[in-house]
């Protein structure tokens, strides 16, 4: 599989928020300010890079009977791991992310691509893997704070030293969009019109 | 029955293996970890006694019988400069208005008068019991008594009155449970 391919599959065609639909939960909660979506993509990047190469270098090792626990406790490894560094080390945003750290080891993301690429491929080629479909949940993450964050609260990048007020100091936020009312309602637009942009490059690549 | 073993045995290296790798990031991030925190209590501690340089956690079986009499004490601390103790600070939980307790910082100086207090988390409703938040709510708590009740009124002049938030009388009491506490337990156990 060429790596052109596994990009465009991670980002765009199987992108897991805005077209499998999966691990919607944290996507959801995370989403309220651009800052705390970067540093939950970070994370989910770090876990699915980290867990895909370990679940490929042991996919010789690992019995088919028990591959799935196995896997689970490979990533919840790696999210532990996680966890602690960035307790340590940003402090600020464990504390906004919250809870929402540890659940990564239960984002069907990351299960499902250590099942059904990460053990069946090489190890670069599955680390590759791991990080078109992080970027992936990025970019969808990334793009749905943005909108949040701009219309609920008027700022972009709060919690950063660039914060801005895009609409001006008078601009009275639309709160429902910072909460999960909000959430549901930008990320279905958000999803068709992903699916309708996809649909008609597809359409122009047949004709 | 063989191969049942066999994954177990698999199965069990991968758990030791994780475990191992585990408690090594933990060594290496607990202290980190343990420091950044007690940092955070500290700065708001700080915050109240600028002037002091150490705080020490009151004896244990002392804050046993205190939390006992008095349910809003979570935590007390002596704050001393040069190893004179200069005053104490209580934080305290009581319930407000919103759905989470209002969990408050209040110190007092050894000679008996507040010096202040500080808000560590609470859910009041933002406009509104939120406004505790503002410095011209709790500056109104400086140089009060210890002595008696404090009460709320909605321009506190005397030293026993601080500042009731306009149509937050609920939340303006919330935090004076706590306060009046603190007080009562230093009056109880460490005023001269």
């Amino acid at each position: 599989m060429k790596l052109t391919e596994i990009f465009k599959n991670g980002i765009l065609k199987d992108n897991p928020v805005l077209v499998q639909l999966v691990g919607l939960c944290s996507v959801l909660a995370v989403t309220n300010t651009v800052l705390n979506a970067a540093s939950m993509a970070l994370a989910v990047i770090a876990v699915l890079v980290c867990s895909n190469v370990v679940v490929s270098l042991l996919r010789k090792v690992i019995p088919k009977k028990i591959r799935i626990p196995a896997f689970i406790v490979i990533i919840a490894t790696f999210v532990t791991i996680v966890e602690m560094l960035m307790k340590a080390f940003a402090q600020p945003i464990y504390q906004s992310l919250g809870i929402f750290i540890p659940l990564i080891v239960v984002n069907c993301v990351i299960l499902a691509r250590a099942e059904s690429f990460a053990y069946k491929n090489k190890v670069f080629i599955s680390a590759m893997d791991g990080l078109a479909m992080g970027l992936g949940y990025g970019v969808a993450v990334i793009l749905l704070a943005f909108i949040r964050e701009t219309i609920g609260a008027g700022t972009l990048f709060a919690g950063t030293d660039f914060v801005i007020n895009v609409f001006g100091k008078g601009y009275q936020p639309i709160a429902m969009f910072v909460g999960p009312s909000g959430a549901f309602i930008v990320l279905g637009i958000l999803v068709a019109v992903f699916k309708n942009i996809i649909k008609k490059s597809e359409e122009k690549a047949i004709n | 029955m063989k191969e049942t073993i066999k994954l177990g045995l698999v199965l069990f290296i991968f758990t030791a293996i994780a475990g191992g790798v585990l408690a090594l990031t933990n060594d290496f991030t607990s202290p980190i970890i343990a420091e950044i925190e007690k940092e955070a209590s500290f700065n708001s501690l700080a915050k109240l006694f600028p002037e002091a340089d150490d705080f020490k956690e009151i004896d244990e079986e002392l804050l046993g019988n205190i939390k006992g009499k008095y349910a809003p004490i979570i935590e007390a601390h002596e704050a001393l400069k040069g190893g004179e103790t200069i005053g104490y600070s209580f934080k305290t939980e009581s319930s407000g208005y919103g759905d989470s307790p209002i969990v408050a910082i209040t110190a007092i100086k050894s000679d008996g008068t507040l010096a202040g207090i500080e808000l560590v988390s609470h859910s009041e409703t933002p406009g509104f019991g939120k406004q505790m938040e503002e410095d011209k709510f709790k500056d109104t708590f400086k140089g009060k008594t210890t002595e008696t009740e404090l009460i709320p009124v909605e321009s506190p002049s005397s030293e026993n009155e601080v500042m009731l938030i306009t149509g937050s009388t609920i939340s303006s009491k919330g935090i004076l449970t706590g306060v009046n506490a603190a007080r009562e337990v230093y009056r109880e156990n460490f005023s001269n």
